[in-house]
């Protein structure tokens, strides 16, 4: 364990965690600080946002038959409001609207009408009246209530279902777990842009901080005292193992900082719902939606040790700085673009992600370094130490 | 007894050394060819970092590879231009090879300082290595290769970077060391083993040229190694037919020693040949290629 530790110092040299630090500032005022301090981002999010919070409250996290109704009345106690304010409004009546359903019919029919723009721009926009965000929001939580059995899932995949997908819509509409309330938008949205951006400002922390484990004792000429020492060719496999173990603590150190940052988007009400919601997406698995951050963050966790074990092997075949990045860049653009757009939860669960796909990314990601490594670990015992 | 049986080394289709046969118990050995000879390559098997093509190297009768761990902790080594992280200081570094060599840190903690004053060091314990002069780098090293109390000192070209006054020192270090233990000094410096080997180790060919005492091993240019004065007009035709080993010039003339078979001139004075001497004769052809 003391030659783990002491090739860990050699990871956590301050200078490296200097430039760790400002990676890792530059990163999250790039990447991050906008999904945490923007939350909910404008409207309607944040209608969707507190009519999700108003939901969770009063009904709990399912919407039965009768909360239907009770929210319907809510709906339409709303629409009497805004025809309240709509009679109060003299620029309303100026244009000959006496109610909500005639405002709304003239906007959507009429969108060349300049006065209709004027208006709807200053009561949404300068008023910012929250009625007029909230009650389409409202009703199209209604018309997905409603109209689950002909809409729900079919939106996100263009109509053509394979039959197990389609038998998974079914299932998650029979057993009533469709009817959970989850607002997909923001809270689903919010949290799949941000895991990105936490993966991707973890991968360059980790392999920045870990590529240059062999490398920087080659280049110290290092290598005839080290393996002439008792340990010998066994120290390879020690600074192995101290190389995942750092990428293990500056993951986990990076995920409780980010993911600590993140909750503070207010999300904990919604931590129980389940994500195959009316109001939302479907995924494959019945997960709750804290199941969902720990799956992401499980999967995390993967993609980083895998990529980490890559960068001690890409590090420890090459002669200089520059090969390194060289070869792990094409391999970060890749992970870049996996983590993008599969690998990680949300899209990894959806729908229409078949799930032998993502069980082959995760194979290969683990599978790759690992023979990498073993292959490296059985060669340093019978090669030559020249260098 | 440290054992070399028969042992080859070729790197891919070129061969290095060829059946070297060796026998090392107490004392120093110097392991003295010019540069390219193999020198560094028999260490390196010494030292279980490169194995050997053919034979075997046995410690107190068993192979140096099969015991593993069990021989690298007998061993001491300093390679030549040996490795170091220039962030560290002496301390931090000693204590990370220590880690290597399966010393506690607590232990470690109590031997440290004493190497380090050993080599003259003991004031730039905390110092950052990259502001260390060659010769401190080099006392460095040679504490780091006495940490575990080597069984068999190796130590490759260690005089390089140290000034007159830290060779003198380093070299009276060794022979108080090589009283309990195998002291292995590769070196194509001859000062550098000539006043402390018991036994001389030459290679040339890829083979052991002669292993023996400085005296034995001076013994075979008895009578043939001679000294005088000339015009320095004389000195480029009498090179090109004595092989030349020291020239200077003193009263205005040129004192040149040389080898030659025979006494051919009153004026030839007959001199006790030196390891030098030797050294030189024996790898004229390489000698006369490095200098060209």
């Amino acid at each position: 364990m003391r030659i783990i530790i002491e090739e860990m110092k050699k990871i956590f040299h301050p200078v490296m965690m200097l430039i760790f630090v400002l990676i890792n500032l530059l990163m999250y005022y790039i990447f991050i600080d906008f999904d945490v301090t923007v939350f909910p981002n404008g409207r309607p999010a944040t209608d969707m946002y507190n009519i999700g919070i108003e939901m969770v409250e009063k009904y709990g996290y399912e919407l039965d038959e009768d909360e239907l109704k009770d929210f319907k009345k809510v709906f339409r106690q709303e629409i009497n409001k805004a025809d309240k304010y709509i009679q109060a409004d003299q620029e309303f009546a100026k244009l000959g609207i006496t109610n909500y359903r005639e405002y709304q019919e003239m906007r959507n029919g009429d969108h060349e009408n300049p006065a209709i723009e004027r208006l709807s721009s200053r009561i949404m926009f300068e008023d910012g009246v929250d009625l007029f965000w909230e009650i389409p929001e409202r009703e199209n939580i209604i018309e997905e209530m409603e109209f689950v059995n002909e809409r729900y899932g079919y939106s996100y995949t263009d109509g053509k279902l394979t039959d197990k997908q389609e038998l998974r819509i079914q299932e998650i509409v029979q057993s009533g777990t469709v009817n959970a309330i989850f607002p997909a938008y923001p809270v689903q949205d919010n949290f799949q842009t941000i895991s990105h951006s936490i993966a991707i400002t973890i991968l360059v922390s980790v392999i920045f901080m870990i590529s240059p484990i062999f490398i920087r004792d080659y280049k110290n000429n290092m290598f005839g005292l080290q393996y002439s020492s008792k340990i010998g060719r066994s120290l390879f496999m020690k600074k192995v193992a101290a190389g995942m173990l750092s990428a293990f603590i500056i993951t986990t150190f990076l995920i409780i900082v980010y993911y600590g940052m993140y909750s503070t988007n207010d999300i904990g009400m919604f931590l129980e719902s389940e994500i195959n919601s009316f109001m939302g997406s479907v995924y494959w698995y019945d997960f709750t939606f804290l199941q969902l951050i720990l799956m992401t963050v499980l999967l995390t966790y993967v993609i980083m040790l895998s990529m980490s074990l890559l960068a001690i092997f890409v590090s420890s075949i090459c002669k200089n700085y520059i090969s390194i990045i060289g070869i792990l860049l094409p391999l970060f653009a890749v992970v870049y673009w996996l983590i993008k757009t599969r690998a990680l939860p949300v899209e990894a669960f959806f729908l229409t992600r078949t799930q032998w796909e993502i069980g082959i990314i995760y194979s290969i990601m683990i599978m790759i370094p690992t023979a990498a490594i073993s292959w490296k670990v059985k060669r340093k015992q019978r090669i030559d130490i020249t260098d | 007894m440290l054992t070399v049986n028969n042992v080859s080394k070729n790197f891919g289709k070129d061969s290095v050394l060829e059946d070297i046969q060796l026998e090392f118990s107490n004392g120093v050995y110097g392991l003295l060819a010019p540069n390219g000879a193999g020198k560094t390559t028999l260490i390196k098997m010494l030292t279980t970092l490169l194995y050997p093509t053919k034979g075997e190297i046995l410690f107190e009768g068993q192979n140096i590879f099969s015991m593993g761990e069990n021989y690298r902790d007998l061993i001491g080594y300093l390679p030549q231009a040996f490795g170091y992280y220039k962030n560290y200081n002496p301390y931090q570094y000693l204590q990370y090879l220590a880690a290597l060599k399966g010393i506690s840190k607590q232990a470690a903690n109590n031997k440290i300082p004493k190497l380090l004053k050993l080599v003259a060091l003991e004031d730039a314990i905390k110092k950052k290595m990259r502001t260390f002069s060659g010769g401190m780098i080099q006392r460095v090293g040679i504490a780091q290769a006495m940490l575990n109390d080597p069984k068999i000192l190796i130590l490759d070209e260690p005089t390089a970077g140290l000034d007159p006054k830290e060779r003198v020192r380093f070299r009276n270090l060794l022979s108080d060391l090589a009283r309990d233990r195998i002291v292995i000094l590769s070196t194509h410096i001859v000062s550098d083993v000539e006043s402390i080997a018991n036994q001389i180790i030459m290679i040339k060919d890829k083979q052991v040229l002669v292993k023996d005492s400085i005296q034995a091993i001076c013994q075979k240019l008895n009578g043939k190694v001679f000294e005088t004065e000339m015009e320095f007009g004389q000195v480029q035709p009498f090179r090109e037919q004595y092989l030349s080993l020291s020239e200077r010039q003193e009263n205005g003339k040129m004192l040149i020693r040389y080898i030659a078979e025979e006494c051919s001139s009153p004026n030839w004075n007959q001199v006790s040949p030196t390891l030098e001497d030797v050294f030189l004769f024996e790898y004229q052809d390489q000698v006369m290629e490095q200098l060209k």
